[in-house]
């Protein structure tokens, strides 16, 4: 009875974010911002590191940066569909009904998963066919899309923990922009982890993706699930950590409103 | 007298928008963090592949990577945020020339926008130890120069632009990365296709770039003379682009009576 209630909550909110999101997937924002966003970030840092290193080094930033895609997109749109709720005027909506909100935020953020994997497929989709002889066999690349999705939603703790702590501040965009931004320096997303400082290595290591896209690297490479399970299992705890984090800090916010009735100020 | 009155409007302006600017985050965010991951981003893969002779290279991009960025987002806003603030309206009627205090708000963006390089000089400086000596320190002053009034120039018609084109707001999120790359910020021109050079020669952000490295001894070929002129160029057809967009844009809006209906 509890299960289907908060499976409905999940719904309802998962229905009112890709109903949101497919106003912001008609053809012209599709063809004219999106597609074109998902692939020339990705193309700028292929071609620095093609220049920097060579074809093998571009294959690496290219695996690396079809997930930084999905970071940005997970950071900023999870992120969002915390903010969105005060910018909306629903936040003290959520407040006030009795339905639990941790299955309907989960649902909200269902559209931003979505974008975010849509986001590494077209990546893939469209710059790989164009690096010649990079070893990127699309069977390989299917193997690696369960760890690509684990990893995307553990990028999603992350999101709404910055929405969480942002929320009573206006600078919750920018934050999300940049902590995706200094990821792309600390996750190894265009050089590996090891050739950084070892306090960089540190706070990468303590961050969603990196562990994962160590995972994505390796799968692509030929190894079983069995041998990334370690790496895999580590992305999973550390973007529980995260969310567990995100659900607290969501939590004291929505208490704090209600002890103090500054709803409008949040 | 004439002459001094647009003076003090142009000063008055510049003024305005920096105090603005100065509490906008999002300014904030572009100008002193993003020059700093884009530093640490691009010398660190220039060091692992190997070559870390193109680190100046880099920095210099990751510096007007910056100063694009900061120029493309706060220029292209400007006549937008007047409309929005409900001042617009004021501004067009007012004896002073809305072209006038668009220029000083765009040199506003422009100046600001330079301490992007200075940022990126400073990261590479601090995180990687690179030795960032300028070859030429008089000609990299001329070339910051000359940049700083050609992105003048670009804030002027992006300013315009953006009224116009009411989805060039959209299009500037998507701008920013074929700009970069068509520019050759932080890698050699010479990996592009040729067919596709003509249009990164169109862009005055690809000059600045060519005409910084050069003076800073990042790159060897290209005359320092045939930058300086490119910039002067294009600083002088995006004025005249841009007064050509501002006068249409001041017709139609007398014509429809409604600044606000953008």
């Amino acid at each position: 009875m509890v299960i289907t209630r908060l499976w409905r909550t999940f719904l309802t909110g998962a229905r009112a974010s890709l109903v949101m999101e497919s106003v912001d997937f008609s053809l012209p924002r599709l063809f004219g911002t999106k597609l074109p966003r998902f692939i020339l970030q990705p193309l700028f840092f292929v071609i620095l590191a093609y220049v920097a290193g060579g074809p093998e080094l571009a294959r690496f930033a290219l695996i690396g940066n079809a997930m930084g895609n999905a970071a940005i997109h997970s950071l900023v749109n999870l992120g969002a569909s915390i903010e969105i709720e005060k910018w909306a005027g629903t936040f003290p909506l959520l407040m006030a009904v009795p339905a639990n909100w941790l299955p309907l935020m989960i649902g909200r953020a269902a559209a931003g998963y979505l974008e975010s994997l849509i986001s590494v497929f077209v990546t893939f989709a469209v710059l790989t066919p164009f690096m010649a002889g990079a070893d990127l066999p699309f069977d390989r690349l299917l193997l690696a899309m369960p760890v690509m999705m684990l990893t995307t939603a553990s990028l999603a703790g992350m999101g709404w923990l910055l929405g969480s702590l942002t929320l009573p501040t206006r600078v919750g965009l920018l934050a999300s922009n940049m902590v995706a931004y200094a990821m792309f320096v600390v996750c190894g997303l265009n050089f590996p982890l090891d050739a950084m400082p070892p306090f960089l290595q540190a706070i990468g290591r303590a961050l969603p993706l990196t562990h994962g896209l160590m995972a994505i690297r390796e799968v692509i490479d030929g190894a079983s699930y069995l041998q990334v399970a370690p790496l895999v299992g580590l992305e999973i705890a550390i973007g529980l950590v995260y969310a567990a984090v995100a659900w607290l800090v969501f939590r004291k916010r929505l208490n704090d409103t209600r002890r103090t009735g500054n709803m409008e100020l949040v | 007298m004439k002459f001094k009155s647009a003076l003090r409007a142009l000063l008055g302006s510049f003024r305005e928008q920096a105090i603005s600017r100065a509490t906008d985050n999002f300014f904030i965010g572009t100008l002193f963090i993003q020059p700093v991951l884009f530093t640490l981003l691009s010398v660190g893969i220039y060091r692992y592949g190997g070559k870390p002779d193109l680190s100046l290279y880099a920095v210099i991009g990751a510096g007007m990577i910056g100063i694009w960025n900061n120029n493309l987002w706060t220029s292209g806003s400007i006549v937008q945020d007047e409309r929005r603030g409900g001042t617009l309206e004021l501004l067009v009627a007012a004896p002073t020339s809305l072209e006038i205090v668009l220029l000083g708000k765009s040199l506003s963006n422009a100046v600001a926008s330079i301490l992007a390089l200075a940022i990126t000089f400073a990261t590479g400086l601090l995180a990687y130890r690179l030795p960032l000596d300028i070859e030429q320190p008089l000609a990299f002053a001329g070339a910051v120069l000359l940049t700083l009034v050609a992105m003048t120039m670009l804030g002027l018609l992006l300013g315009s632009l953006f009224v116009l084109a009411r989805a060039a707001g959209q299009l500037a999120t998507v701008l920013n990365y074929p700009i970069f790359i068509l520019s050759g910020l932080t890698f050699p021109l010479t990996v592009l296709p040729l067919w596709i050079r003509p249009l990164s020669y169109s862009l005055v952000s690809t000059w600045g770039n060519l005409a910084l490295a050069r003076a800073a001894g990042a790159v060897a070929q290209s005359s320092l003379w045939v930058t300086y002129l490119a910039l002067a160029g294009l600083s002088v057809l995006y004025f005249i682009l841009g007064h050509y967009l501002y006068r249409l844009i001041e017709r139609i809006v007398r014509e429809r009576g409604g600044l606000d209906q953008w």
